[in-house]
């Protein structure tokens, strides 16, 4: 008995070895920042002298005197709206698409998958900003189609919509994701759903759909909270500008801290967002019992 | 159970480790400097004991590929003279360097050698860090006889206290096509002023409507025209270090923003969103390279040459800067690009002087480095760059026009990166048509005094 206890002993440490480097990682660069965050955001903080302690006045002066905050906001909102069910609609279409049984189907699937792979990166978004660029490959296609050539960065009423463009690109791992449940829906409810003469688009949303609500729910939570997130693309791309159209609250969080030192001022930022960020997820929560079907409690 | 209890411990007494570890970072942030400077004081001792005095330094710069070749170059010649000390080369991108920058030096882990941007300096100077070594303490090593005296005390010089050494002449300036200026009969007069640019904007436009007299991104837009502007209607800076208070009045701020307006108005600059992505590197715009549409370009005179060398098949010449009638101050100065500091927490301050030394004053290193930093501000290395040819062209010229103008140097408080954004964004708006001049005005000043406020 005693020699199975220290056989256990032995296991857990070894376990225990094994997750360390996710265990210190997580630790040290994930809940020290996120409890010291908390801190420094009732602080005033300049990174070149020591924290003094201000109360709520950060927070205060967030909601009630920084105009550009209210600015932040709407433009994260606007990219959410944008980005989220385009990024969902795009990644089942393209996995509808993908479902079909055809002729190197799987080099397909990889194509598509492979912006994905690049997600959120500086390169991406370099490239990205040089295909946009006034005399990028884009409108250099647009003159060769006799078209006008437009300011996809230059202009403030286009920019926002150039970088959601860049977000939507990259739907690949949610296309992965959906056509892993297009594959588990049972073909017997397509069968009986045919005998009975239902047609093809009937069968799309009283069938595929229902029976995906679950992965459509994961898609959905994950890329709102990604989009609430965003920060690269902007960030590369135009700086937040022109006029702050791009000027997302990730852009804002930075450049209070990088760029005017005011640390504590951009911690309250991170734990405004980190609040918006939990009260959407839990209305997506709440709202899921309406619409997303498992299997296994038989009821929506 | 028992097993998920020990889990459960183990998990918890390593939190608490962490924790105590995190929690404690007054006396960590104390320790941990005081660490890195034992373990380099012992590292040391153990160097000294195994190879003669090696000394290690760190050497920070950013800068395009020209520079960085020179820069590794001089390392290069200084190490072979000096076998026992080792420069470890830091060549970085302008991009993020401050924010870099300024997280090392509070972390005490910047390098021993340090470019530093001037704009940046009085802030570090200001929160009381004590970062830089004081020159005057090392002039036994660095010969400061070689600067200019009042040059020196212009730059990098607070209270006393020389914290950085210019690395070279430089300013704003203005440059342009000879071609298309003859073409269309234009004349950058010694007297211009900023009516005249007006004036020969329209003259441009007469000429070819899709042809603008100057191209100017939004920093030389704040730099070259909003604030010499101002600073000649005031004969103040943009904010006066001294008071904490701004240097104009709601009216005086209202006339400089009619003029920018007037400058996209009558189409004399480029629209700003048509130049806005390529930031402030308007030479890799192919309207300026094909030298067809801009007639000029306002730009600073360490970029001149880069501008120029992007159109090949152009001329160009150095324009007078535009000064008003009855200016109480010149608004245009020649200062310096960069300068070099020495962390004050290097364990090697003496090592790091006796570089600079061969840096400012050595021959060798003055033809090596030539004007990748600028026209030299040491007299040994003007007078190499002159003997080899290397001052001459167009920044020669451009810093010879700034050298004429001796507006009031603005360094502090107007040239921090959040009072920079904010001018940025109220010309931005008049620009871009959104805001008319007294509503830009008026929303700025609150701005601005919300950010002098927080600086008292």
């Amino acid at each position: 008995m005693k020699t199975k206890v220290r056989e256990y002993k032995k296991r857990d440490y070894m376990g225990l070895i094994y997750i360390a480097p996710w265990l210190v990682g997580f630790l040290l660069l994930q809940l020290y920042p996120f409890i010291a965050s908390l801190f420094y955001s009732f602080t005033q903080y300049n990174i070149m002298s020591e924290p003094t302690f201000v109360g709520l006045t950060n927070y205060i002066t967030l909601f009630k005197v920084d105009n550009e905050f209210w600015n932040s906001l709407k433009v994260t909102i606007v990219y959410t709206i944008y980005t989220v069910p385009g990024k969902l609609v795009l990644a089942l279409l393209v996995a509808l698409l993908m479902n079909k049984q055809m002729k190197g189907i799987n080099l397909f699937r990889t194509i598509y998958y492979i912006p994905s792979l690049f997600g959120g990166s500086v390169a991406v978004a370099i490239l990205w900003k040089l295909m946009f660029m006034d005399d990028g490959v884009i409108n250099a296609l647009l003159t060769a189609l006799h078209l006008p050539q437009v300011q996809w960065l230059g202009n403030p009423d286009i920019a926002l919509r150039t970088i959601c463009m860049l977000e939507i690109w990259q739907f690949g791992s949610s296309m992965v994701m959906f056509l892993a449940a297009l594959k588990q829906v049972p073909q017997s409810l397509y069968e009986a759903a045919q005998i009975d003469g239902a047609s093809k688009l009937r069968c799309f949303f009283k069938i595929t759909i229902p029976q995906i609500t679950p992965i459509i729910f994961f898609n959905l939570i994950m890329q709102t909270i990604n989009a609430l997130q965003s920060f690269t693309s902007a960030f590369v791309i135009t700086k937040g500008g022109p006029l702050k159209s791009t000027y997302v609250l990730g852009m804002k969080l930075y450049n209070e801290a990088f760029k005017n030192y005011k640390l504590g001022y951009a911690s309250a930022i991170s734990w405004v967002i980190f609040i918006i960020i939990m009260i959407v997820t839990l209305l997506l929560f709440r709202s899921s019992t309406g619409w997303v079907y498992y299997e296994d409690s038989d009821e929506f | 159970m028992k097993k998920l209890k020990k889990v459960t411990a183990i998990l918890l007494a390593i939190t608490m480790v962490a924790g105590l570890t995190a929690c404690g970072k007054t006396s960590n942030e104390t320790t941990g400097k005081d660490s890195s400077a034992d373990t380099t004081a012992s590292n040391e001792t153990s160097a000294s004991s195994t190879a003669q005095d090696q000394i290690n330094l760190r050497f920070m710069w950013w800068g395009g590929d020209e520079r960085a070749q020179a820069t590794l170059e001089v390392i290069k010649k200084f190490q072979e003279a000096n076998p026992n000390i080792v420069i470890e080369a830091e060549s970085l991108s302008s991009d993020g360097y401050q924010e870099k920058l300024t997280t090392q030096l509070t972390s005490g882990t910047a390098a021993d050698i340090i470019q530093i941007d001037p704009a940046w300096m009085p802030g570090y100077v200001k929160s009381g860090g004590e970062y830089f070594v004081d020159y005057n303490q090392y002039s036994n090593i660095v010969d400061l006889t070689t600067f200019d005296a009042n040059f020196l005390k212009n730059n990098g010089n607070f209270d006393g206290s020389q914290y950085g050494l210019p690395t070279g002449l430089a300013g704003s300036a203005l440059i342009y096509n000879t071609e298309l200026a003859e073409k269309i009969g234009l004349e950058f007069t010694q007297d211009l002023s900023w009516d005249d640019l007006i004036e020969m904007g329209k003259k441009v436009q007469a000429y070819d409507p899709n042809m603008y007299l100057l191209t100017v991104g939004e920093t030389l837009l704040v730099k070259a025209i909003l604030k010499p502007y101002l600073q000649q209607l005031t004969g103040n800076k943009f904010f006066i270090d001294e008071t904490g208070e701004m240097g104009f009045t709601q009216e005086e701020l209202v006339q400089a923003l009619d003029y920018i307006k007037a400058l996209y108005d009558n189409n004399v600059i480029a629209p700003i969103s048509s130049i806005i992505s390529y930031g402030d590197e308007l030479q890799n715009d192919p309207k300026w390279i094909s030298g067809d549409t801009y007639v000029g370009m306002f730009c600073f005179s360490s970029t001149a040459k880069v501008a120029t060398a992007a159109a090949p098949e152009q001329t160009f010449k150095a324009a007078y800067l535009p000064k008003m009638e009855g200016a109480k101050d010149d608004g245009f100065y020649c200062n310096c690009p960069q300068y070099m500091a020495v962390n004050s927490k290097s364990a090697n301050v003496e090592a790091a002087m006796k570089f600079l030394e061969y840096f400012y004053n050595d021959q060798e290193a003055a033809e090596i480095l030539g004007t990748v930093r600028s026209i030299p501000a040491t007299s040994v290395g003007q007078k190499i760059c002159l003997a080899t040819g290397q001052i001459e062209g167009i920044t020669k010229d451009t810093v010879d026009i700034a050298q004429q103008f001796k507006g009031t140097l603005d360094l502090g408080l107007s040239t921090e990166e959040e009072a920079i954004t904010m001018q940025k964004e109220m010309a931005d708006q008049v620009a871009y048509g959104v805001a008319t001049p007294e509503d830009a005005a008026a929303n700025s000043i609150t701005l601005f005094q919300n950010y002098l406020d927080s600086k008292k």
